[in-house]
């Protein structure tokens, strides 16, 4: 019955942002409360919690250019056009220094 | 000694040879087009030497190009949306104009769970993900993109940011909040999975 109660108290608008701020700054004892309270009675927040999070580990550890097994991209290479052409202008820009 | 010459590391063949194929690779997830991967490392390069005193040499060079490379990557989808734009009334960034979804929030309970995958071991693809991510952050604010790239992709600490920005705490929450509501439906729409 409590958290039923406090859930309406706070507006989804609310808990959206606490949700955001929890992945930078340890949130305050209030905070932390009232926002496991929304979360406890709301799906939908709970669920946006879910994905700010996943999204958020996921950036952590990932990074283009990692290769995962069966990447068609592992044997993506310059051309050799292209190469030499990046080459050319690099070192034109460097001469004129 | 001439500070404005690049050091060593710098030479253009050493660059290319040792770099320019992982970077293609890396571009290549941000956009489909061979070509067009091929733009983005040669201007990843270019900049690279402008701004050579810019690499303090703690962070690999490898990390410290890809840096870059990302910074291009949202700079060439912000080029493509101005080209766009019809209207002709300026920029607007998502961010102005979806404020009413900043008010209520996450609305379709029925998409959210769609989107959502109970299985918590989510294996991505990540030419989707990167892709979708750097196209959601052109769509940003330059400001908010940057309050988001350096946080979560260049994962400095929240004092860092401000610091960089020479913003309050707030005002990054702010910032964060909004650019996290965008990109979760980016996400969402191109089957984060």
């Amino acid at each position: 019955m409590v958290p039923e109660l406090l859930g309406r108290f706070v507006h989804c608008e609310k808990a959206i942002f606490l949700i955001s701020k929890s992945l930078d700054k340890k949130l305050s004892l209030y905070e932390r409360t009232i926002l496991r309270w929304h979360v406890s009675v709301c799906k939908t927040c709970s669920e946006y919690q879910q994905e700010l999070e996943l999204i958020h580990g996921l950036l952590r550890v990932h990074h283009p250019g990692v290769e995962e097994p069966g990447d068609a991209n592992l044997s993506a290479r310059l051309s050799d056009e292209a190469r030499q052409r990046i080459k050319k202008l690099l070192a034109e820009r460097l001469k004129k220094r | 000694m001439d500070d404005s010459r690049p050091p060593q590391i710098f030479d253009p063949n050493v660059l290319v040879d040792e770099y320019g194929d992982y970077l293609f690779r890396c571009a290549l997830v941000y956009v489909r087009d061979r070509s067009l991967a091929e733009d983005l490392v040669q201007e990843t390069f270019l900049a690279a030497l402008q701004c050579h005193r810019t690499f303090a040499g703690g962070s690999s060079l490898r990390t410290w190009l890809l840096g870059i490379l990302k910074h291009k990557a949202v700079d060439h989808f912000r080029r493509i949306r101005r080209q766009t734009q019809l209207n002709g009334n300026g920029e607007t960034w998502i961010e102005e104009a979806s404020d009413d979804t900043a008010r209520t929030g996450p609305s379709d309970a029925d998409s959210v769970s769609r989107a959502r995958r109970s299985d918590p071991q989510v294996k991505i693809d990540q030419k989707a993900f990167w892709g979708a991510l750097a196209k959601g952050l052109a769509e940003l604010s330059p400001r908010t993109a940057t309050a988001f790239e350096l946080r979560e992709i260049e994962q400095l600490s929240a004092k860092e940011v401000c610091q960089r920005m020479q913003i309050s705490e707030s005002n990054l929450w702010v910032m964060l909040h909004r650019a996290r509501l965008h990109l979760r439906e980016c996400l969402e729409l191109n089957g984060l999975r």
